[in-house]
C-alpha cells in the first residue's frame, strides 16, 4: 500500500543480478590478479599466499550477497541489507547543500591532480570501480534515489560519469608514464611504440568493430530502456521542474547566479570563443601527439577545473540534484514541491543604499531627459559599474606584474589580455556562487530598466 | 607509402574479435525482432482468434444436427436425381450450348469493337471542341466535324451490332436455364439451407484454411518480416471524427487503438424473430472469458450501429477516458478499480500509475461520469423507458446534489455564455426582477434551482433564537433525518481557539437572523374556533401530508415518506405560545406566505361545515402538530470574558526540561496562546512605553495580579469574574527571567470583532472604532436619498451607526456587533446558498465553482497534509467518534492523540487489500471501492480528494489549523452522505468536464423526449409521486395450469371495438405483463402482472398455501393458452405462489390512504372495501396522457379545481411557474405517446358529425331526432344523470354515489379514452363504481333511441359529451325519459370514474 516503497522484490532481484555481474567481474580480477600481484610472503601464518586471495575472498562475499538477494520472493519490507537512514541523512544534508556540494567537486578535483600517481594505479582504480558500484547498489535500496537515478532518461548519464572518469583516468595513467620516462630521459611511450599510423587493415577494422558493437550498444539500450512518456507539452503549464536537455544544465545552473542574458548569451559566448581562442593564446609547445601532466600543469588543471567542478558537476546537480521549484535534493530526499527556500537575494546597489547609506534607491524619472535617466542609474550602480570595471581591467595587468609575470613576458599583451579575461569569466562562476552563499547577493550590477544585470 | 605487411595488432585476434562483435550485432538483431514479434497486442490477436475459431466450431457443432444432416442429405439426393436427369439431356439442348458457346464468343469481341469506336468518336469530338477553342476558319472547322459525324455513325452501328448479338446470347441462355430450372432451384435451396453453416465456415476458413495452400499462405504471410507488408495482424483504428481531446491545450483529432487488443469487443451475438433483431448479446461473456477477450456489455446502448453509440463514430477513450493510441497495457493508461487489483496488474503487466496522462482510464466506479460531456440533462441517464437507468450512479449523484443543494455553494453552470457545456445546477435568480434582467439579455441563461432550506427572512416569526442556536450546532442531533450539515464540531474545530470562539458564531448567527427577521403577518382562525386535536390527526392523516412528511405515532405507520422534515418533534422548535400557534396555522394554510419558494403546495385547507360542525383543518392540524408543547432549548452562549491561554499543570520535570532549577518550580505552564487573544496582545513596560510582548507556549505564569497562580482553575475562576476592559499583570518566567506584563480582560466576542475589523481597517482606526463603538462613517453617507450600502460594502455595515450622531449605549453596542459577528459568520460560511436570508439578496457562493472540476489540474488542490491525516485517523463510527477496532497505526505515533478524528483509515485499507490478496472472497465492493479512494487521496488523485472531503471535509486542516487564521479555516460543512452517496456524487462531479464535443454529439432529445426527461424532473421538483402512483404496482406468482387454472377468456365480437381500443390505451401484454417465460420445475407458470392487493390473508392462517391475497388487475394479459386476462379481473394467490411484489413507481401515500380506508368506507363492520377506497384516495396517473387533453391539464395544475366528489383529499396547488405547468401537461402526453400541447378533438368537427348523422339517417330512417338530439337524449337519459350533473340536471339523491359534473368531459377527457371508459369502466379502472351502462349484449335501455342498440348508443354519447356546450346552447336544459325505461337498470349503480 505504501505508494513510495523503498524495496521491492523487483528491485532485490535487479539487485541480485548487479552483484552477481560485479562477482564475475571481480571473479576476472582475482585470476588477473594471480598472475600479475605476486604473492604475500606470509599471511596469517601461512606462507606464500598469493594476493589475488584476497579479491576471491571479495568475491566470494558477492556471490553471498547476490545470493541473498536473489532467493527474496515475498516480503520485500521484511530484508535488511538497505541504505541506513542515519547515512541518508548525512549525504542528503551534505549534498543538497550548494555549499557543501562545491566544496566537494573542488576537493574530488583537487584530489584528482594532487593524488595521480596513487589513483591511477590499477589496482586503486578498480577498488574505486567498486566502491562506486557498491555504493549505486545499495543506495537503489531508496526509493527516491531509484526514482532520479533509474529514470530511463537519467542513466545514460550514470553511465557517462564512468565515461568520463575512465577516460580522466587514462589520461592520467598514460601521463604518469610518460612523465616518468621524460623524467628518466627514456623516450616516450607513444614514439617507443611506433611512429607509424597503421591505416589498413588496423585502424578500418579498429572502426568497423567499434561501429558493430555501438550499433550493439544503441539497440540494446532501446530494447532495455523505454522514454519514459511525461505529461503533454502545454504553453500554459511547464513541468516542475522544467530542465534543460542534460548537456546544458551546466548553463541552466548558471541561470541560478547569473542574468539570463548572462548565463545564456554572453557567458556561453565567452565559452566557444574561449575554446576556439585556446590554440593561438596556448604558448606551450610541449605535450604535443604525446600524454603529459607536468609539461602541461597549467593547461589540463585549468581545462580540468572549468570541465570537471563547472561543467560535469553542474550536469550532475542539475540532472540529480536538483528538483522542484529548482530546489536542491539530497539523493535520498523526497522531490517534494512544497519544499521551499528562503531566496532573499539582495543586488549591490540595494546593500550600498538601503543597507549602509539607509536612503532610497536613486529611481530615473521615466519623465526626466534620457541623460538625467542614465545619471540616476549611474548613480545607483556606479558601485558595481567600478567593481566589474576593475574585475575585468585592473586585475589582468596585476596578474601580469605578480604571479603570472612569466606568462606576460612569453605571450605578449594581447595574447595575456585574452587568456586574463577568458580566466576570469571562468573565474566569475565560483566567484558569484561564493557571494550568493555568503552574502544573499544578487546582482552586482542590476539596471532592469534596460534588460541589463551582472 | 607502400603497403606492408606490418600490423599493429594480430590479425587473426582482430578476426576473432570481429566474428564475436557481429554475432553479437545479430543477436541484438533478433532480440530487437523478438521483442518487436512478441508485443503484447500481437499476443492478444493470436488468442482472440483462438476463442474465435473455437465459438465458430461450437456453432457449426450447434447447427449440425441429426435433423439439418437428414435435410441436407434429402437435397442433396435430389439434386443428384436432377443432375443426372440434365446429364442425360436431349441432343437439342446440346446443340442449343454450343450455339451459346460461340454466341458468348461473338458477344465479347463485339463488346470490345464498340468500346473502341466509341472511344474513336470521343476522341473526335474532343478534336472538335478544341478545333472551336483555337478558332479555326469554317472550313477546317467543318472537315473536323465531318469527322466527328462519320465516327459517330461506326460508333452507332457497332453499338447496334453488339446489343443485338448479346439480346439473342440472353435469350439463348434464358431457354437453357429454363430446361434446368428444377436443378437450380434444388441447389438454391440446399444453398439456403446450409446459409448458416456456410457462413461460419466461410470464418473458419479465413482463420484457419482446410487447403493446405491456403494455410501455408497464411502461415508465409505471419513470418517476421513478411508480415510488414499485408500484415493478419495489425493495429485496428478507431478515427471518431468531431470527438478531438485536448493535449496541451491543443485540440488533437482522437485515435483510438483499443480494439487492437480488446479483439472481440464488438462482437455480439443477435436474436432474431421473423428477421427483426429482437435482442443483442454479447458472443464473448464476460466472466466467461478473460479480459480483453469480451464483448462489450450492453449492445443495445453500445457499440453497434443501431446503438445511440455505435463504435465507429465514438471510439472508446472519449467514454472511458485513457490514451487511446498506446497499444501496450501501460500506454493505454490503464485505471485498476481498486489497490489489489492495481497489485496485481503490476505484477502481470508492469503496470504503474502515470500520473502525467491527463486522461487516466476512469476506473469502474467512475465510469458513469464520462456520460455527462453529452448528456447535460442528466436525467434521460436514469430514467429511461427505451434503454432503462444506463448511468444510475450519475443520475443518484445529480439527484443527491440537487437534493441537498450543493450548488447554493459552488456553482455547476451549464452554459459557456449561452453554449452548453454540461448540467446546468444553479441558483435561480434571488428576485422576479433579477430574473427579468437576465431573461431580456441575450446573452445570460438564468439558473432554475431554488435554494433547498427554508427561507429565514421571518424566522423570528417561527421560532426561538435559542433553537436556532441549538440546531445550526449540530442539526442532526435535533432531527436525525435532516439533509442540513454540519458546520460545527468538526475536525478543524477541536482546538482551544474554536472552543472559544465556535460558540460566540453560533450565538451571533441565532442573533443576526433574530434581529433581522422580517416582520410576518399571521394569519388565525375564525375568533373563538377551537382546534379538535384528534380530528387534526384525522387530517393529517388524509388530507395528503404524509406524501412528503413523516411523523413518529401508531396511526402513521407503514408510510415513511422523506420528502419534507420529519415532524415528529416538530412542535419543540415552533416558538411557544400564540404566535408559535398561528404561525403554524399560516404556514399549513397558505405556505408561500412565508416562503415565496417554498415546494409546500398549498392543499386548500379551507374551513367548511360538516354536520352543522364549523371545522378549519389548518387550525386542527396546527393544534395536533404542535401537541406537545415548545421545547426550552439551551439559553444562548454568552462570551465570558477570556485572556486566551491554554495552561497546563506545572511539574518539576517539565520545569526541569526548560532549564528552571528547584527554586523557580511554581506557577503554571503556558502550552498554548490562542491567536488574537488578549494574551497574545500583551505589553510589557520598557521605561515610559508600553511594547508589545505576546505570552508565548513554554512561558510560565507565576503570579496574577499580585497572587501567585498554582493552577489553571484558578484562572479560570478569575477570567468568570473578570470585568471586561480590566487590566491584568502577570508575571512570568520566560527563559528562566521574570518578566511582568499586562493583558487587557476582552471576550472572544470583542477578539473575533477585532479580528474581522482588521481586516478592513489598519489598527488606529480599528482602535478607534472599538473605542467610539461605531465604524467609521462621514456626514454625506448620510445625507437624505443616499445609501448607505453604496458607502460601505462589506459586512461591516453591521457596526455603522443608524444616524450619524447615534449614541449607543453598552448593550446596544454589544448587540450591535454580536450582529456583524453573526453576519459575517453567516456570509464565512454561505448560509445564504441554501436559504433566504435578509442582507444577503446580492451575495454569490462561496464555494468553488464545480463545472470543469473534473478535469481540474490536481496540482491545484490542496491536499495538505491527508496522506498524514489518513495514516493515523479517518475512521469515523456513525456517532461521529472513534472507531476503535483495528488500529495499527494510531499505537506508535504521537499524531494519534486526536482519539476524536477516528482510528487509522490506511490500516483498514491495509487489511483489505492484504485479505483480498489472499482471497478472501467476502470483501464488499464498498471496501473495495473506499481502498481505491485512499490511495487515490493520497496519491492525490481527484476522486480521493473528492472523497475524503465529502467524508471528512475539515480533514484538510490536519495539522494546518496551527498556521492558519480562525476566518481561512475550512469551512464546508459535513453532509450526513453515505458512502454510497458520496461515490455517486463523485461520479457526477468527476463527470463536470466542461469538454463539450460537437453539438451533434450531444445528446438532443425530440420534442417528446424533452417533455418527458423535464417532466421527470418536475415530478421530482413536487414529489408527484409521493401520492400518485405513476406506474402501477406489480407481482410476480407462480401458477400450475393443471391444478388451478386461471380462466382466461376469449374476446367476443361485440366488444372487439372495446378491445381495440383497450389494446391502444393499455396494450395487453406491455411491459414484461404476463407469461415471463419461465416454468418451474413442477410446471407451474411464472406470470408477473400489474395490479393492486384487494384482500390480504386471513392473519390468523398459517399455512402459506392457504394464505390468499386476492389480487386485481390493472392492465390485461394474455395467458400461455391464447386467452386473456383483463384488466380488473380479480385472483386468489396463495402466499406461496407469490415470487415478489414490484413496487413499480410512486404513490406510497395514496396505496397508504387506500389501506386505511378500506376498513373505514366498508359498509360491513370489520370488513374492507377496497373499491371505495381507491375512489377515494389519490388517482393513479398511469397512462394519464391517454385520458385528459393537455390545456385542460396545464390549467389544472396551475389552479386546481375539485373534480371527484368520492375523495377526501384534494389535488393541492403547486407554488410552480406556466413553463413548468405547461411541462408536466406534455410530460403525461408524451408519456402515453399522444400529441400536445393541442389536440383536435375529431367529435367535435363538422365532418366528423356530418360523417356520423350520414350513416344515422341511413340505419334510421324513420328516427325521431336528428343524430346529435338523439345523442344528447341519450345522454340526458336516466343513465348518465343518476349519478352524474349533467344537461341542468343535478344529482341530489343521497344514496348515490356522485361522479364528476359531466360539462367538464368537453374541455378536459380525449375522445378515444372517453369512449373505452363508457364501453367499460373497469377496464380502466378496475376500482371504479361506474357500471358498463351499454353492454353490448343486451337490449338498450333507452329502446327508441339508435334503435335500442348499445353500442349505437354508447358511441352516441361521447358526440353529445364532445359537442356539450352547443348542445346545451341549443337544447338548454334536458332530462330525457325513455317512455319504456326499463326499471331494473335504475338499480345499477352510480358511477365515479
Amino acid at each position: 500500500m505504501n505508494p513510495h516503497p523503498d524495496l521491492t522484490v523487483g528491485v532485490i532481484h535487479g539487485l541480485g543480478w548487479l552483484y552477481l555481474l560485479l562477482f564475475f567481474m571481480n571473479l576476472g580480477w582475482a585470476v588477473h590478479s594471480f598472475k600479475k600481484d605476486g604473492h604475500h610472503e606470509s599471511l596469517f601464518g601461512v606462507k606464500h599466499v598469493p594476493k589475488a586471495v584476497w579479491w576471491a575472498a571479495y568475491a566470494f562475499m558477492l556471490l553471498m550477497l547476490s545470493t541473498a538477494h536473489l532467493f527474496v520472493d515475498s516480503d520485500a519490507d521484511e530484508f535488511l541489507i538497505m541504505l541506513p537512514v542515519w547515512f541518508k541523512n548525512i549525504a542528503d544534508a551534505v549534498i543538497a547543500n550548494p555549499i557543501s556540494f562545491f566544496l566537494i567537486s573542488l576537493v574530488i578535483y583537487a584530489a584528482i591532480i594532487i593524488l595521480r600517481d596513487w589513483w591511477v594505479k590499477p589496482t586503486v582504480a578498480w577498488v574505486l570501480f567498486n566502491l562506486s558500484v557498491l555504493f549505486i547498489g545499495i543506495s537503489m535500496t531508496d526509493f527516491d534515489f531509484r526514482q532520479i537515478v533509474g529514470k530511463p532518461d537519467n542513466v545514460p548519464i550514470l553511465g557517462m560519469l564512468y565515461l568520463v572518469g575512465y577516460t580522466t583516468w587514462l589520461y592520467f595513467y598514460k601521463s604518469k608514464e610518460n612523465d616518468k620516462r621524460i623524467a628518466e630521459g627514456r623516450p616516450l611511450l607513444e614514439k617507443e611504440q611506433s611512429d607509424q599510423v597503421l591505416v589498413w587493415p588496423d585502424l578500418v577494422y579498429t572502426e568497423m568493430i567499434c561501429m558493430i558493437l555501438l550499433t550493439a550498444l544503441l539497440i540494446v539500450w532501446g530494447v532495455a530502456l523505454q522514454a519514459p512518456l511525461e505529461e503533454p507539452a502545454s504553453a500554459v503549464k511547464t513541468p516542475n521542474p522544467s530542465k534543460a536537455p542534460w548537456y546544458f544544465l551546466g548553463l541552466q545552473e548558471m541561470l541560478v547566479y547569473f542574468d539570463p542574458w548572462m548565463a545564456g548569451v554572453v557567458l556561453p559566448s565567452v565559452i566557444l570563443g574561449g575554446l576556439m581562442a585556446i590554440p593561438y593564446i596556448d604558448f606551450n609547445t610541449k605535450g604535443n601527439g604525446y600524454y603529459t601532466f607536468n609539461e602541461r600543469k597549467f593547461a589540463v588543471s585549468t581545462f580540468l577545473f572549468g570541465f570537471l567542478p563547472l561543467w560535469v558537476g553542474m550536469i550532475v546537480l542539475g540532472t540529480f540534484i536538483r528538483g522542484p521549484n529548482w530546489n536542491m535534493f539530497g539523493l535520498y530526499e523526497y522531490w517534494d514541491v512544497h519544499k521551499l527556500e528562503v531566496l532573499n537575494n539582495k543586488n549591490l546597489s540595494d546593500f550600498l543604499w538601503l543597507d549602509a547609506l539607509a536612503l532610497p534607491l536613486p529611481k530615473p524619472d521615466p519623465t526626466s531627459s534620457a541623460l538625467a535617466q542614465l545619471g540616476a542609474i549611474l548613480q545607483r550602480e556606479g558601485l558595481g559599474l567600478i567593481l566589474v570595471v576593475l574585475y575585468l581591467f585592473a586585475i589582468p595587468p596585476l596578474l601580469a606584474i605578480t604571479i603570472f609575470k612569466k606568462f606576460f613576458i612569453k605571450m605578449g599583451f594581447v595574447r595575456f589580455m585574452v587568456l586574463a579575461n577568458l580566466f576570469l569569466f571562468m573565474a566569475s562562476l565560483p566567484l558569484k556562487m561564493v557571494l550568493r552563499w555568503t552574502f544573499n547577493l544578487k546582482y552586482i550590477v542590476s539596471i532592469p530598466e534596460w534588460v541589463f544585470n551582472i | 607509402m607502400p603497403a606492408s605487411e606490418q600490423y599493429w595488432r594480430s590479425l587473426p585476434q582482430m578476426h576473432k574479435v570481429f566474428a564475436a562483435s557481429a554475432i553479437l550485432l545479430l543477436g541484438v538483431t533478433l532480440l530487437m525482432m523478438y521483442k518487436d514479434e512478441s508485443r503484447s497486442w500481437k499476443q492478444y490477436q493470436i488468442q482472440g482468434e483462438k476463442y474465435r475459431l473455437e465459438k465458430i466450431q461450437e456453432g457449426m457443432q450447434e447447427i449440425n444436427t441429426a435433423e439439418y444432416q437428414e435435410k441436407v442429405a434429402a437435397l442433396e439426393s435430389r439434386i443428384n436425381d436432377l443432375q443426372s436427369v440434365w446429364d442425360n439431356r436431349s441432343e437439342e439442348v446440346v446443340g442449343m450450348q454450343r450455339k451459346l458457346v460461340r454466341l458468348e464468343g461473338q458477344v465479347q469481341i463485339q463488346k470490345a469493337e464498340s468500346k473502341s469506336k466509341n472511344a474513336s468518336r470521343d476522341k473526335a469530338r474532343a478534336d472538335y471542341d478544341l478545333a472551336i477553342e483555337a478558332q479555326l476558319g469554317p472550313e477546317e472547322l467543318a472537315a473536323v466535324l465531318e469527322t466527328f459525324e462519320s465516327d459517330k455513325l461506326v460508333a452507332e452501328k457497332t453499338a447496334l451490332k453488339y446489343q443485338q448479338t448479346l439480346l439473342s446470347y440472353e435469350d439463348l441462355k434464358n431457354k437453357i436455364d429454363t430446361k434446368r430450372e428444377k436443378l437450380d432451384a434444388a441447389k438454391d435451396e440446399l444453398k439456403q439451407a446450409k446459409m448458416a453453416q456456410d457462413a461460419l465456415d466461410e470464418q473458419k476458413q479465413s482463420l484457419k484454411p482446410d487447403s493446405s495452400l491456403v494455410a501455408m499462405k497464411r502461415w508465409f504471410k505471419q513470418l517476421p518480416i513478411i508480415n510488414g507488408f499485408d500484415p493478419i495482424y495489425k493495429i485496428q483504428y478507431d478515427w471518431p471524427s468531431k470527438l478531438e481531446e485536448e493535449i496541451g491545450m491543443v485540440k488533437v483529432g482522437r485515435v483510438d487503438r483499443c480494439r487492437t487488443c480488446h479483439v472481440n469487443i464488438d462482437d455480439f451475438s443477435v436474436v432474431r424473430e421473423n428477421g427483426a433483431v429482437v435482442a443483442m448479446g454479447q458472443t464473448f461473456k464476460s466472466g466467461d472469458y478473460p479480459e480483453p477477450f469480451c464483448s462489450h456489455p450492453n449492445p443495445e446502448v453500445y457499440l453497434t450501429a443501431s446503438s445511440p453509440h455505435p463504435v465507429n463514430d465514438f471510439g472508446c477513450t472519449v467514454c472511458h477516458g485513457g490514451d487511446g493510441s498506446g497499444t501496450s497495457f501501460q500506454n493505454a493508461e490503464h485505471t485498476p478499480a481498486d489497490p489489489a487489483m492495481a497489485e496485481n496488474w503490476a505484477e502481470e503487466h508492469h503496470w504503474h500509475s502515470n500520473h502525467f496522462w491527463e486522461y487516466p482510464m476512469h476506473p469502474e466506479q467512475f465510469i458513469e461520469s464520462s456520460c455527462l460531456k453529452c448528456h447535460h440533462n442528466v436525467v434521460e441517464l436514469g430514467i429511461n423507458e427505451q434503454y432503462g437507468a444506463t448511468a444510475p450512479k450519475v443520475f443518484k449523484g445529480w439527484e443527491t446534489i440537487r437534493d441537498y443543494g450543493c450548488f447554493g455553494c459552488h456553482e455547476v453552470n451549464g452554459y459557456d455564455g449561452t453554449t452548453p457545456i454540461g448540467p446546468d445546477l444553479r441558483l435561480e435568480p434571488n428576485s422576479p426582477e433579477e430574473l427579468a434582467a437576465m431573461l431580456a439579455d441575450p446573452n445570460m441563461i438564468p439558473g432554475t434551482m431554488r435554494k433547498v432550506g427554508p427561507s429565514l427572512r421571518h424566522i423570528a416569526s417561527k421560532t426561538t433564537p435559542e433553537f436556532i442556536a441549538y440546531w445550526t450546532e449540530e442539526p442532526k442531533r435535533f432531527r436525525p433525518t435532516t439533509k442540513m450539515p454540519q458546520f460545527f464540531d468538526l475536525s478543524n474545530q477541536h482546538d482551544a481557539m474554536a472552543a472559544l470562539l465556535q460558540p460566540v458564531e453560533i450565538t451571533a448567527i441565532a442573533k443576526y437572523l433574530e434581529s433581522k427577521s422580517e416582520k410576518f403577518e399571521y394569519s388565525q382562525p375564525q375568533d373563538g374556533y377551537e382546534p379538535d386535536v384528534k380530528r387534526g390527526e384525522e387530517l393529517f392523516s388524509k388530507r395528503g401530508c404524509l406524501a412528503c412528511h413523516s411523523k413518529e405515532g401508531e396511526a402513521f405507520a407503514g408510510i415513511n415518506a422523506n420528502f419534507g422534515p420529519d415532524l415528529s418533534k416538530i412542535h419543540e422548535k415552533i416558538k411557544p405560545g400564540e404566535d408559535g400557534f398561528q404561525w403554524m396555522y399560516t404556514w399549513i394554510k397558505e405556505p408561500s406566505r412565508y416562503h415565496t419558494r417554498t415546494k409546500m403546495p398549498d392543499l386548500y385547507l379551507k374551513p367548511y361545515t360538516e354536520a352543522e360542525t364549523y371545522i378549519d383543518p389548518a387550525a386542527d392540524i396546527a393544534a395536533f402538530l404542535l401537541q406537545g408543547g415548545s421545547r426550552e432549548f439551551p439559553a444562548l452562549a454568552e462570551a465570558k470574558p477570556n485572556l486566551g491561554l491554554v495552561l497546563e499543570h506545572f511539574t518539576e520535570e517539565d520545569a526541569k526540561k526548560l532549564g528552571l532549577t528547584a527554586d523557580d518550580f511554581r506557577g503554571v505552564l503556558v502550552t498554548e496562546v490562542v491567536q488574537g487573544s488578549p494574551s497574545s496582545r500583551a505589553v510589557k513596560q520598557v521605561g515610559d512605553k508600553w511594547t508589545p510582548s505576546p505570552i508565548v507556549p513554554s512561558d510560565v505564569i507565576v503570579s496574577l495580579n499580585g497572587t501567585a497562580l498554582n493552577s489553571a482553575d484558578q484562572l479560570a475562576d478569575f477570567e468568570n469574574a473578570a470585568e471586561v476592559g480590566s487590566e491584568v499583570n502577570l508575571k512570568l518566567l520566560r527563559s528562566s527571567k521574570e518578566i511582568s506584563v499586562r493583558v487587557i480582560v476582552t471576550t472572544p466576542a470583542d477578539d473575533l470583532v477585532r479580528l474581522f475589523l482588521g481586516k478592513a481597517l489598519n489598527a488606529d482606526d480599528l482602535e478607534k472604532a472599538l473605542d467610539s463603538r461605531r465604524y467609521p462613517v462621514s456626514k454625506e453617507m448620510y445625507e437624505p436619498e443616499t445609501n448607505l450600502g453604496n458607502f460601505i460594502k462589506g459586512d461591516e455595515i453591521e457596526l455603522a451607526p443608524l444616524a450619524f450622531d447615534e449614541e449607543l449605549t453598552d448593550e446596544e453596542w454589544e448587540e450591535r456587533k454580536l450582529v456583524y459577528l453573526g453576519r459575517r459568520t453567516i456570509s464565512r460560511y454561505g448560509c445564504y446558498g441554501c436559504h433566504d436570508i435578509p442582507g444577503f439578496e446580492e451575495a454569490r457562493p462561496i464555494g468553488t465553482a464545480l463545472q470543469d472540476w473534473g478535469r481540474k489540474d490536481t496540482s491545484k488542490l490542496a491536499f495538505e497534509h491527508i496522506h498524514e491525516y489518513l495514516h493515523h485517523h479517518g475512521e469515523m463510527t456513525d456517532a461521529g467518534h472513534e472507531d476503535s477496532s483495528h488500529d495499527d497505526h494510531a499505537s506508535h505515533d504521537d499524531h494519534g492523540h486526536h482519539s476524536a478524528l477516528g482510528t487509522s483509515t490506511a490500516a483498514r485499507v491495509e487489511k483489505i487489500v492484504k485479505s483480498v490478496k489472499a482471497g478472501a472472497k467476502d470483501v464488499s465492493e464498498q471496501d473495495l471501492t473506499e481502498a481505491s479512494l485512499y490511495k487515490s487521496a493520497i496519491t492525490h488523485g481527484r476522486a480521493g480528494f473528492l472523497w475524503q472531503k465529502l467524508r471528512q471535509p475539515r480533514s484538510y486542516d490536519f495539522k494546518k489549523i496551527e498556521t492558519k487564521g480562525w476566518d481561512e479555516r475550512l469551512r464546508m460543512p459535513k453532509f450526513p452522505f453515505q458512502p454510497d452517496q458520496i461515490e455517486a456524487v463523485s461520479t457526477f462531479v468527476l463527470g463536470l468536464v466542461a469538454q463539450p464535443p460537437a453539438p451533434e454529439y450531444q445528446f438532443t432529445p425530440d420534442k417528446s423526449q424533452d417533455a418527458i426527461f423535464n417532466g421527470e424532473k418536475l415530478l421530482a421538483k413536487y414529489n408527484c409521486a409521493g401520492c400518485h402512483v405513476l406506474d402501477m404496482n406489480s407481482v410476480e406468482f407462480e401458477y400450475d395450469p393443471a391444478a388451478l387454472a386461471i380462466k382466461g377468456q376469449e374476446i367476443p365480437e361485440m366488444y372487439q371495438p372495446a378491445f381495440d381500443l383497450l389494446s391502444h390505451i393499455k396494450p395487453i401484454g406491455a411491459g414484461g405483463q404476463g407469461a415471463t417465460g419461465e416454468v418451474t420445475e413442477d410446471g407451474s407458470v411464472v406470470y408477473k402482472a400489474k395490479g393492486f392487493i384487494q384482500g390480504i390473508p386471513d392473519p390468523d392462517e398459517e399455512d402459506a398455501e392457504y394464505r390468499f391475497y386476492s389480487y386485481r388487475f390493472w392492465d390485461g394479459f394474455q395467458l400461455e393458452d391464447g386467452k386473456y386476462i383483463m384488466p380488473s379481473e380479480a385472483l386468489q394467490i396463495a402466499e406461496g405462489q407469490i415470487r415478489a411484489f414490484h413496487d413499480n413507481r410512486g404513490g406510497d401515500f395514496g396505496e397508504w390512504l387506500v389501506g386505511k380506508l378500506a376498513p373505514e368506507l366498508s359498509k360491513t363492520p370489520g370488513g374492507t372495501d377496497y373499491n371505495a377506497a381507491w375512489q377515494a384516495s389519490v388517482p393513479p396517473l398511469a397512462g394519464e396522457g391517454h385520458k385528459v387533453q393537455t390545456p385542460w391539464l396545464y390549467k389544472f395544475l396551475k389552479n386546481p379545481e375539485p373534480l371527484r366528489r368520492t375523495t377526501v383529499l384534494r389535488m393541492p396547488r403547486f407554488n410552480m411557474n406556466d413553463e413548468e405547468a405547461q411541462t408536466l401537461a406534455n410530460y403525461f402526453a408524451a408519456k402515453a405517446g399522444q400529441s400536445f400541447p393541442y389536440q383536435l378533438i375529431p367529435e367535435s368537427q363538422p365532418e366528423h358529425q356530418i360523417a356520423e348523422a350520414k350513416v344515422y339517417e341511413e340505419n334510421y330512417p324513420d328516427a325521431e331526432h336528428d343524430y346529435l338530439t338523439a345523442s344528447w337524449n341519450v345522454l340526458n337519459g336516466p343513465l348518465c344523470r343518476k349519478c352524474h350533473n349533467v344537461g341542468g340536471n343535478v344529482v341530489n339523491d343521497p344514496k348515490q354515489i356522485k361522479g364528476p359534473n359531466l360539462q367538464r368531459v368537453e374541455e378536459r377527457l380525449r375522445p378515444e379514452w372517453s369512449q373505452l371508459w363508457v364501453y367499460k369502466p373497469m377496464w380502466v379502472y378496475p376500482y371504479t363504481a361506474m357500471p358498463e351502462n351499454f353492454p353490448p349484449d343486451k337490449p338498450a335501455e333507452m329502446k327508441e333511441l339508435f334503435g335500442g342498440e348499445n353500442p349505437r348508443q354508447a358511441q352516441s354519447v361521447i358526440d353529445a359529451l364532445f359537442n356539450y356546450s352547443e348542445l346545451m346552447d341549443i337544447h338548454g336544459p334536458t332530462t330525457y325519459n325513455p317512455q319504456t325505461a326499463d326499471p331494473a337498470a335504475d338499480a345499477a349503480a352510480g358511477g365515479a370514474e
